[in-house]
């Protein structure tokens, strides 16, 4: 199993994650999801809201331990080992008493890394994808786009090649969230970094990723693991190709396909299962 | 520059309200010649301060060396037990019923038995002014440690945090501006405290210079100390806003954009 998995950046393994709720009532969020990724690759996943999206991040992350099931990255396995990906929120995150600067480099001080090499790599981060001229400023001065730009150079300082970026974009304003997918798609072209991006906007998934993988209801499984045929270098224009066009009514009809069986009920209880987590 | 302006602009209001209350005052009493004993003029007041200035300046140091002492200790006392609450579940249930009984008990009562245990010297109104001192700076710094957004935890969880990072560079940052306006209202209680502290067993200070010049019908004498006193209150709680402004600058609004 080693073997096989040493040709791929990342690699899910039979993953499955299950919550004790008040120790008698079990939930099971995640159930056997097995998918790769090539280094570079960029990757979205869509599903019904609640489906386990973000238990599946964290258990990438190492925030929680996996139920069954293994995560590689480069072929090791990484299960409950967190600081080797980076992790990117809808909240920016951004500490309010730290200028941008500063919370650019809040990774690399915790991971106790050289800090003059630190300020002149998030300098020149800073310089290279457009927050020039607000390094010094406290986050609160700089609007929702710009808020976001900050954090993914914050996750960016740490090196990790793997990106976890869970809907990033999702609190931002239609035109800011345009602009903002071009900006990530040029970033991640320019970084070679493989990225797996979470979003429920189906749009937004056909315009980023090379593959779009889809969850379905509680307890998650893939439902689908497709290519996007698009070139690497897009624009929105192709957005109107048949094909594209085709792709995008299929996996509309799967997520609400998948969102009429969730009900919300027991959303309620999977948040109150992953704060005891 | 506008800044300034506005600043001076925006005190103009308060200054002027007092100079007309102080000024309708004077007039007033010596239009209906109210005898000094019941209420001295404020004019009579500056003379005695200017004439007993050494005598007050003496017990003004007594009083802020109190007030300093009592808020350090009372600080420090508090700061600690917000962090045992924060750290242990069990500290938190066991401390929290004593940390309010401690409020419950009137300090007034405590002064009498105090200066039995430990004498007619500084420590008993150290301690009355460090039992007012300490509540205030162990609810606020508890509430500001625990009420720090669970996501910027896991983002630094994410990163490889250990405990003592997440509490230096999250937590402790997200307690600190309830710290200071804690200490805002401490300082100002402090004050309180300490001459409260002197009426029950003193005989310096401006709290037992202010019973003593009442027990000799001394008004203008007494009124001039409650002023002093007063004023040592309010230079405190500026002292605190100053220190505030330089600890959290990033919550500062308008000009205050740009770091350093």
């Amino acid at each position: 199993m080693e073997g096989n998995s040493s040709h791929s950046k990342i690699k899910v393994d039979h993953l499955e994650v299950t919550y004790n709720m008040n120790g008698s009532q079990q939930i099971n969020v995640l159930n056997d999801i097995s998918f790769e990724m090539q280094e570079g690759g960029f990757v979205c996943i869509l599903g019904p809201s609640g489906c386990g999206k973000s238990t599946l991040f964290n258990a990438i992350a190492g925030l929680i331990c996996p139920t069954a099931g293994n995560i590689y990255l480069d072929g090791q396995s990484i299960n409950g080992k967190t600081g080797l990906v980076g992790y990117m929120f809808q909240k920016d995150l951004l500490l309010p008493w730290r200028s941008i600067l500063e919370n650019i480099c809040l990774g690399t001080e915790i991971q106790k890394k050289d800090q003059a090499e630190s300020l002149s790599k998030a300098k020149k981060l800073i310089q290279k994808y457009g927050l020039s001229g607000f390094e010094n400023y406290y986050p609160k001065f700089l609007s929702g786009g710009m808020r976001q730009r900050a954090a993914f150079l914050r996750t960016m300082m740490l090196d990790n090649e793997v990106m976890l970026l869970d809907e990033p974009f999702g609190a931002l304003d239609a035109q800011t969230r345009l602009s903002m997918q071009e900006w990530l798609h040029e970033v991640w072209r320019d970084s070679k970094k493989t990225i797996i991006f979470i979003t429920h906007d189906v749009d937004e998934a056909i315009f980023l990723a090379e593959k779009v993988l889809v969850l379905s209801h509680r307890p998650s499984t893939i439902l689908q693991y497709v290519d996007v045929p698009l070139p690497e270098k897009r624009s929105y224009e192709m957005m109107g190709e048949m094909e594209i066009i085709k792709l995008r009514s299929e996996l509309f009809k799967i997520i609400r396909q998948e969102s009429s069986k969730s009900l919300g009920m027991d959303d309620i209880e999977i948040e109150a299962g992953l704060e005891k987590a | 520059m506008e800044q300034k302006e506005n600043k001076f602009k925006d005190s103009l209001p308060p200054i002027l309200l007092i100079l007309a209350i102080i000024a309708l005052w004077e007039v007033l009493s010596l239009l209906f010649k109210v005898p000094d004993y019941l209420l001295p003029r404020p004019s009579q007041i500056v003379e005695v301060t200017w004439l007993k200035r050494a005598v007050l300046f003496k017990h003004l140091m007594v009083t802020l060396e109190e007030v300093l002492l009592g808020f350090v200790v009372g600080f420090a006392v508090g700061y600690i037990l917000a962090l045992l609450m924060f750290f242990s579940k069990t500290l938190r249930k066991a401390l929290n019923p004593i940390v309010v009984i401690s409020q419950t008990i009137p300090v007034i009562a405590l002064g009498p038995i105090l200066v039995i245990w430990l004498g007619y010297n500084i420590w008993p109104k150290i301690i009355v002014v460090a039992i007012i001192v300490f509540f205030p700076v162990t609810v606020n710094t508890f509430d500001g440690l625990i009420s720090c957004d669970p996501d910027l935890i896991t983002l630094l969880k994410s990163m490889g945090a250990n405990k003592w990072q997440i509490f230096t560079k999250v937590q402790q940052m997200n307690a600190l501006p309830f710290i200071t306006s804690a200490s805002k209202v401490a300082v100002t209680f402090s004050v309180i405290g300490a001459v409260v502290a002197e009426w029950i067993g003193s005989d310096k200070g401006l709290g037992s210079y202010i019973l003593q010049s009442n027990a000799q019908i001394r008004t203008p004498q007494m009124f001039s100390a409650i002023f002093i006193t007063s004023l040592m209150g309010i230079v405190m709680f500026f002292i605190a806003q100053l220190a505030e402004n330089y600890l959290i600058p990033w919550q500062k609004g308008g000009n205050g954009s740009q770091k350093k």
